[in-house]
């Protein structure tokens, strides 16, 4: 009996202590926040933050560049451009698929976002947050479901709770909204964010009113042009081309114009520069040019968010710059490297990946280049000896036509013409050529490329996009020349208020304003303080002449190669060429020479561009990732690509 | 009972050495790699044992757990196991067999086990972190929703059925036992990838069940045991097959996250190698793979074909198939032979089947990439004159840089027999010269380890061990597979060692 008390006992002490320690089984992190964070101000404007953060992993991001970019007028594969390059350029070197297209960039990341802005727009409320910072949120989902929309047709506006709702539920099923429905979704928050949005930006690069207008003025325009529809290009999924707010093309484009003209006449803090080269020099980032950009910085790694000395190549680090760029440290007279790799925008890091066009390159000189500064703006044409500064102690080197090229002197240069007096190597070697294969002048010390020479392994590089440095002695030293850019990425500029009132006035038929505001960016091309290839100081003016040279009616091919004089290379392209539905008319056919340092005998290239190619192919990895039957996957998939 | 509270506090400090920066170095800790993370877990444990005769046993245990990982009204879980063991030779019927079976024991059990082994929180989900500036210098920290939360998260558990026979025969002179085991585990625990559209990563759930059959054998010998001589010899061979069962949404396949219905949960989703394209094969090249040359990776193409025989459509994402990559046996061996002085000891282990995944040869890892002026790995590859190679030619088709369809020369087969240690010793324990020293014993040995592996196609490639050394996402350039799948990476690899020794005892 005695034995049974104690065990009763014991039994009992063991259940009494047991009752008391369920905290054991309770949770409390303290090193990460939970979805929960999401209900305070500080857990909001985090939100925010990310959804900055979050331009990032597309805008700066090589191959959704590339695919924005390769294939258009603008470029196509450079020599060491692989599959994905070769995919996107549609002249039979590759496939574009599912598994291939490298839109999946924009579908893989801005959901997150998206959703994030969601939770953000309906968690402020209750927090007491004010209508700017809700405005901010609305115009990050407005953008994204924008560049949804213009790239795969309609998308899922209900990410899994319900439409324009933030989901907390692992949702594996999706169904697409038709294109109507998703803009009529960008229209209601890119007008939220016009109104809410203060004039002056909040943060460095923050969102305005201004910014807001562009967007809706872009997204009006696009719009205009699907209800239009004028090359019969099929949309998916199927939908009448019918605005579910009852309005028609012409009232868009009206809209477009007039919110443009509303942003010019009250610019605030945003404006023009002086010159067309001052918008994209690094000493200018973050000009009052430049409305929106994925913003980077070389004084903190880890805000950066990419390292400050090398890069392998993946977002969020901003290594578009280094696709259009030619292996210039090639170059080698007399056993030096003319051209030492450094962290400066005339040279930097080249992956050789994508080249201009011959009939990109007319686009700009069929505008005399002389007094049209935004080729030199666009384009590094000249490349000057740096060798000094990686230790070579040599005072010149032996240049072309036995002249002397001294330290610091031009090496190499491009001249976007066919010159009847070049001669070229006949191979690449040490003694001619510069090693590159580059042709000779006379009376000229430095190796030149004409027109003929502009090949997939060598060609002017974009100059725009190209990183620099400032933490380096310039005079002396390379910097970090392999890592990724810290330059911010632009994304919206000022001047496309102009381009696009001219394109909107264009389909108005009111040619006198798109002949007014097309002029105003070319006056602007025609001042000059700078010519970059020759490195010197040059002032000049000639907007008046540029403006008379403007033809008195203006066509949309005039406005889409003013679009590529301003914006060559900048990432949107394809989205133009989209709109306007003059994609295989303008970039069916280009010339270009060959991959082989020496080659210099232009090939003209055939591109298969068909209507299905308007919509980008949803990601594979998201039909595979959906419990949907087959049938349905092959319903969500844009018609036209294999289904896989 | 047991109360069990881990408290883990980890502090990782990030050295950054910027050579290129004139200023003095800095030790920042990033938030990233700073954790601190507190798990709790109750437990209730109850046995009762019970022996009759020493013939007839029986064990049965109850255990009840509660983890504080899992979702509120899912952390307990109750489950019982019971065994039973009958000494055979130990039985009147087997009074005869005295002389030569010293122990037959047969074993049964039943049990149930579980497992919570996710990580604390994950039921709560979680927020990732942006880290972004604004201007030059001023910086702010973007938070977004990663992991979701997951209210119905439960334990993992498993039914297992075992048999087992001990014997041991010719006083001791054989022993072995031979077990076979049958697991079905439950509501297994792993990340769920959900699709861009859901607007957020991935979650943690119960996602399905599998199942682990498998046989497992061992044999122990004193094949010598006279005058001089002695050989010890011992072997153990085990094999098991998984499959998965089923999947908690009732579908039959989740490419996304590599799990198929009927195949093991580990398998590869991958093109299967059939060589590469040859002169002459120009017909068939163009309507599978248009662009390729000869020289380039062919493919095994798994579609329809036409009335005429030639196939309807070029290679897809239709060609990746599940790949068993499980081997399918495996085991060990030790033996000792000892005479008079001289003892000699040798340990190695095999497996017969089964895939090794080198992501040094595959796309992962940019060391095979057959172009441009880089470091390449040495292999056989595809010339006009060599066509033969398993590799395929130097700038052929390629993407992302690496050769199209590369992915696929990772694989080899996983058979290997390594041995592990080759011991030779002299004893000299009976010379007397030793006792003038004051030693009592003195033995000398020479060991040579890792000295051979046969039968394997990867280390005839390359030399390297033939064993995983990396998990699936390390050890590469670019993430290749699955956490969970074992590969070899360029981790630091086997070394052969030869020691030389003494031991004395005084």
């Amino acid at each position: 009996m005695k034995k049974l008390t104690y065990i009763i006992t014991a039994f009992a002490a063991v259940v009494l202590s047991a009752a008391s320690c369920n905290k054991i089984l309770e949770e409390q992190p303290r090193t990460f926040f939970e979805p929960g964070y999401f209900q305070t101000e500080a857990g909001v404007e985090g939100g925010l933050t990310a959804l900055y953060a979050s331009l990032r992993y597309v805008y700066g991001q090589a191959y959704y560049f590339n695919i924005n970019t390769t294939g258009t007028d603008e470029a196509t594969y450079g020599q060491s451009g692989d599959g994905n390059f070769k995919d996107a350029d549609l002249s039979g070197v590759g496939s574009l698929n599912a598994s291939s297209s490298r839109s999946d960039v924009l579908w893989n990341t801005v959901f997150t976002y998206i959703n994030t802005a969601s939770g953000i727009v309906e968690n402020a409320e209750a927090v007491g947050l004010s209508d700017a910072l809700i405005a901010e949120a609305k115009f990050f989902r407005g953008w994204y479901y924008f560049q949804l929309v213009q790239t795969f047709g309609g998308v899922p506006l209900d990410l899994g709770s319900g439409d324009l709702k933030f989901n907390s539920t692992p949702s594996r099923t999706s169904v697409r909204n038709t294109v109507p429905e998703v803009y009529k979704a960008v229209f209601s928050d890119f007008e939220a964010a016009v109104n809410d949005l203060p004039d002056k930006p909040r943060v460095i690069g923050g969102v305005t009113k201004n910014v807001a207008r562009l967007a809706l003025a872009k997204a009006y325009l696009t719009f205009g042009w699907w209800l239009e529809n004028p090359k019969n290009i099929p949309t998916y999924p199927a939908a009448d081309r019918k605005d579910l707010n009852g309005h028609d093309a012409t009232w868009y484009y009206t809209q477009a114009l007039s919110i443009c003209e509303t942003a010019i006449a009250n610019p605030g803090p945003y404006g023009l520069m002086t010159t067309f080269r001052d918008v994209n020099l690094a000493a200018n980032d973050r000009n009052k040019e430049i409305l929106l950009w994925a913003d980077h910085t070389e004084k903190s790694e880890q805000y950066n968010g990419a390292s400050l000395g090398y890069s392998s190549g993946n977002a969020p680090d901003n290594f578009a710059g280094w696709m259009m760029n030619w292996n210039h440290g090639t170059v080698n007279i007399s056993g030096v490297g003319c051209i030492q790799r450094e962290a400066c925008q005339e040279v930097g890091r080249p992956w050789t990946r994508m080249a201009p066009t011959h009939e990109a390159i007319a686009v700009f000189t069929s505008q005399d280049i002389t007094k049209d500064s935004r080729f030199e703006g666009t384009f590094t044409t000249a490349y000057y000896g740096n060798w000094e500064k990686a230790g070579k102690e040599d005072e010149s080197v032996p240049g072309a036509n036995g002249m002397t090229i001294p330290r610091g002197g031009l090496v190499i240069s491009f001249i976007p013409e066919v010159l009847d007096d070049i001669v070229y190597p006949d191979a690449q070697s040490n003694t001619n050529g510069a090693n590159v294969g580059a042709g000779t002048v006379p009376g000229r010390a430095d190796y030149v490329f004409d027109l003929n020479g502009f090949s997939r392994i060598a060609f002017p590089a974009l100059w725009k996009l190209v990183g620099q440095r400032n933490d380096y002695d310039k005079a002396n030293a390379l910097g970090s020349p392999n890592a990724a850019s810290t330059r911010p990425y632009s994304i919206l500029k000022f001047s496309d208020f102009y381009l696009t009132a001219a394109e909107a006035a264009f389909k108005l038929g009111n040619n006198t304003k798109a002949r007014d505001n097309i002029n105003v960016l070319r006056k602007r091309a025609g001042v000059w303080t700078y010519k970059q290839s020759a490195r010197s100081a040059y002032v000049a003016d000639f907007s008046e002449e540029l403006a008379d040279a403007t033809p008195a009616t203006i066509t949309l091919d005039y406005i889409l190669d003013e679009r590529m004089r301003e914006f060559y290379g900048e990432g949107f392209r394809w989205f133009d060429l989209v709109r306007t539905q003059t994609w295989a008319e303008r970039a069916g056919t280009y010339t270009i020479s060959g991959s082989s340092w020496g080659d210099h005998k232009p090939e003209t290239f055939t591109r298969t561009i068909e209507n299905y190619l308007y919509l980008r192919p949803i990601p594979q990895d998201q039909l595979n990732g959906m419990e949907m039957t087959a049938a349905e996957k092959a319903a969500y998939q844009n018609p036209g690509y294999p289904v896989e | 009972m047991q109360f069990n509270l881990k408290k883990i506090l980890g502090i990782v400090a990030l050295s950054l050495m910027a050579p290129f920066f004139a200023s003095a170095q800095n030790i920042t800790v990033s938030p990233n790699s700073s954790n601190y993370w507190q798990a709790g877990l109750i437990s209730y444990m109850g046995r009762v044992m019970y022996s009759y005769a020493d013939k007839y046993m029986i064990s049965a245990a109850v255990r009840s757990d509660a983890s504080s990982r899992l979702a509120k009204g899912h952390q307990w879980h109750t489950y019982p196991a019971v065994s039973v063991g009958w000494n055979i030779h130990n039985e009147s019927f087997m009074e005869g067999s005295r002389g030569w079976l010293d122990e037959l024991k047969l074993r049964v059990g039943y049990g149930e086990t579980s497992n919570q082994a996710i990580n604390p929180y994950q039921t709560l989900g979680s927020l990732g972190t942006r880290p972004y500036n604004f201007g030059e210098t001023t910086y702010a920290m973007g938070y977004f929703v990663s992991t979701l939360p997951n209210t119905e998260l439960g334990w993992e558990y498993s039914n297992t059925w075992n048999y087992g026979i001990d014997f041991a025969f010719l006083q001791g002179r054989l022993t072995g036992t031979v077990e076979y085991y049958s697991q079905k585990t439950h509501d297994i625990l792993l990340n769920l990838n959900l699709p861009s559209t859901a607007g957020v990563g991935s979650y943690t759930a119960n996602i399905g069940s599998t199942q682990n059959r498998g046989v497992e054998f061992s044999l122990n010998a004193t094949i010598i045991d006279s005058g001089d001589w002695r050989w010890d010899a011992g072997i153990n061979v085990y094999a098991n097959r998984n499959k998965l069962v089923s999947l908690a949404s009732g579908q039959t396949e989740d490419r996304g996250n590599r799990w198929f219905v009927g195949k093991p949960i580990n398998c590869l989703y991958d093109y299967e190698y059939d060589g590469l394209w040859q002169k002459g094969e120009e017909a068939l090249m163009n309507i599978l793979q248009p662009g390729a040359a000869p020289g380039d990776i062919k493919v095994k193409y798994h579609g329809e074909y036409d009335a005429a025989g030639k196939p309807v459509r070029a290679i897809d994402e239709n060609d990746r198939v599940p790949i068993n990559a499980d081997p399918n046996f495996l085991g060990g061996f030790n033996t000792r032979l000892q005479f008079r002085n001289w003892d000699l000891t040798v340990l190695g282990t095999f497996q017969a089947g089964g895939i090794l995944i080198s992501t040094l040869h595959g796309s992962s890892g940019y060391l095979n990439m057959l172009t441009g002026r880089r470091g390449q790995l040495k292999v056989d590859y595809w010339t006009e004159s060599n066509t033969g190679a398993r590799y395929p030619r130097p700038g052929g088709l390629n993407s992302n840089d690496n050769p199209l369809y590369g992915s696929t020369l990772s694989y080899f087969d996983g058979s290997y027999l390594k041995i592990g240690t080759v011991t030779l010793g002299y004893n000299f324990e009976k010379i007397g010269a030793l006792r003038r020293f004051g030693f009592d014993k003195l033995r000398v040995y020479a060991t040579a380890q890792n000295p051979f592996v046969l039968f394997s196609d990867f280390h005839r490639e390359c030399g390297l061990d033939p064993e995983p050394n990396s998990r699936g996402t390390e050890n590469q350039a670019s993430a290749g597979y699955l956490y969970r799948q074992k590969v070899i990476g360029t981790n630091t690899p086997n070394t052969r060692n030869y020691l030389f020794g003494i031991n004395i005892t005084f």
